[in-house]
């Protein structure tokens, strides 16, 4: 053998160098990375002042958009999973939540400086923006906005209140604090299902998902709030509610800004909270494309099959990983939905994007390009059975036609079908043969258990062998028709 | 032995264990949450653990 057992009482027993040693992040410090994107709005203003360069205020949807997919690319996957025994020690370790949580002051910091700098124009002295610089500056707040939501995702999953008192509070930038709620309460239960607004579906475009879901999650977390508070009879208008306190929150944060700056930039802050939204919601749009949960259970009592790794998107690449603090393992998110970031693993069922979620984001805004790439996937991913896949209605014909069912999954339906109608016929046969008749003029029994020997009839004679103008033997009077069929289970129970 | 404890001032009917585990939980029509088994056998206890943290409301405690 190659490894000696370690222990110190067997002599001449050398463990390999290294072998012991625990197990350690290789991904450690690359969260720490995750910060560089809030503190992208002060490389732009120092760029900017730097080089007079109006672009570098573009910054953040060409380093989310363009640098993260390229690199995505060139940086490959990794597939590393922590060891059993070391997750509960890294769910514990609290450096990782302090990364999360430092999001939050420097999202923030550029957010009021953003909003400062469109209204008042540049400190020192560096000047006015121009109206393209002013727009690029909101592209990029909303773009931090939107991976803040990715934040905020993190942290309202958790069980300690403070995480989830941060995560409205990251929300409150992009207006969209009822994600909490829905997401927790809404799209986790219904994933992949055609009720989810939140989970979209096979042909559907980002651009038809977009009011979908925006609408959908809208209305979904209302009626969880509202459910909560019918449940113990009471209005849901109120600060306890947990949509409306979020939107308090972000009513009071633009208030206080365009109150401060005046409404110039009202335009801004609305432009910056739906690319922040819409950051999130096309992200939404991949995690779950096409994906269907199977139906389980008989009559009115059905129900979807349980969440498991096959009804999520996942991906490997390291850039997006790092970005998005390991959301592409989504397949581990769904399962277990508390779990920190940081021992989320890769799971060998999960069906693969062919790039980072970044890259798909670009993909995903040119429907024709992304269902060419993605369609074909959803399809092997169901084994060629598009039936399993979740269509959107409109289109559900189209991709019949498309992609006909495979001739052996047919077939094999069909067996199935036939199999089950066997079955059904051979019971109900069972179930409606006359075992015993009794003639209701004398009180003649005929069982087919003993049958007839003086009439010709061979004990197990089924009734229905025997001619319908049989008389009955004793009486001589009526016919087999006027015979009763006796209860097979009566007769059991009189025996 | 372990035992699933609901809070049932909590408990908001959202079916999320249903989905994780539905052997040992069920809605029913006005979407209440009933627990089918409050003693899941020791072999199920990691099923019904993933079930009970799944919950997005934290009603939902293992014991034992």
């Amino acid at each position: 053998m190659a490894t000696t057992p370690a222990s110190e009482e067997i002599p001449n027993s050398t463990v390999p160098e290294g072998s012991a040693e625990r197990w350690k992040d290789a991904k450690r410090y690359l969260w720490l990375i995750g910060l560089i994107v809030p503190s992208l709005a002060f490389v732009a203003f120092g760029m900017w002042a730097a080089t007079g360069w109006s672009l570098w205020f573009w910054i953040g949807p060409i380093v989310v958009l363009g640098a993260v997919p390229l690199l995505d690319l060139v940086v490959g996957l990794d597939r590393s999973n922590p060891p059993d025994d070391a997750i509960e020690a890294l769910e514990a370790d609290r450096y990782y939540r302090w990364i999360t949580y430092l999001f939050l002051p420097v999202q923030y910091a550029g957010f009021i400086a953003a909003m400062y700098v469109i209204a008042e124009g540049a400190p020192f002295g560096l000047g006015e923006l121009s109206l393209g610089a002013k727009i690029g500056l909101a592209l990029t707040i909303g773009t931090i906005g939107g991976i803040g939501i990715n934040t905020a995702h993190e942290l309202g999953h958790k069980r300690e209140a403070n995480e989830r008192w941060l995560s409205k509070i990251a929300l409150a930038q992009s207006f969209y604090g009822h994600f909490y709620i829905e997401h927790n309460r809404g799209h986790h239960v219904r994933v992949a299902t055609p009720e989810d607004p939140a989970s979209s579906r096979l042909g559907e475009s980002f651009y038809a998902f977009w009011p979908r879901t925006v609408l959908g999650s809208l209305t979904s977390a209302w009626r969880v709030e509202k459910k909560r508070y019918a449940r113990k009879q009471q209005h849901p208008f109120r600060l306890g509610n947990d949509v409306l306190n979020a939107w308090v929150m972000s009513a009071v944060l633009f208030g206080a800004l365009v109150i401060w700056l005046g409404p110039v930039i009202l335009p801004f802050l609305v432009l910056q909270a739906v690319v922040g939204f819409s950051l999130l919601e096309v992200v939404n749009y991949m995690e779950h494309y096409g994906m269907l949960r199977q139906k389980v259970g008989n009559g009115t009592r059905q129900r979807y099959e349980r969440v498991d790794p096959s009804h999520s998107w996942n991906s490997n690449n390291i850039a997006t990983n790092v970005l998005l603090y390991h959301l592409q393992r989504h397949s581990d998110h769904h399962a277990n939905p508390t779990r920190r970031y940081q021992t989320l693993r890769d799971f060998e069922e999960s069906p693969v994007l062919p790039t980072g979620y970044a890259g798909m984001i670009v993909l995903s805004l040119f429907p024709p390009l992304y269902r060419r790439v993605m369609d074909k996937r959803v399809l092997a991913h169901f084994d060629g059975d598009v039936t399993r896949a979740n269509i959107q209605p409109g289109k559900r014909e189209k991709y019949l036609a498309r992609y006909p069912r495979p001739e052996h999954v047919v077939a094999a339906e069909r067996q199935a079908e036939q199999d089950a109608a066997d079955a059904a016929a051979a019971e109900s046969a069972a179930q409606g043969e006359v075992m015993a008749a009794r003639c209701p003029g004398c009180g003649y029994t005929y069982e087919v258990e003993v049958g007839n020997e003086l009439e010709g009839f061979a004990a197990g004679t089924a009734w229905s062998e025997i001619p319908d103008d049989w008389c009955c033997p004793d009486c001589g009077v009526r016919e087999k028709v006027d015979f009763v069929a006796l209860d097979p289970s009566a007769k059991q129970a009189s025996v | 032995m372990p035992k699933i404890v609901v809070d049932r001032d909590t408990c908001e009917g959202l079916g999320m264990c249903e989905a994780m585990a539905s052997d040992f939980f069920e809605l029913d029509d006005d979407e209440v949450m009933h627990v089918l088994d409050e003693h899941p056998d020791e072999s199920q206890r990691a099923h019904v653990n993933a079930a009970v943290q799944a919950c997005p409301v934290l009603a939902l405690t293992l014991t034992g």
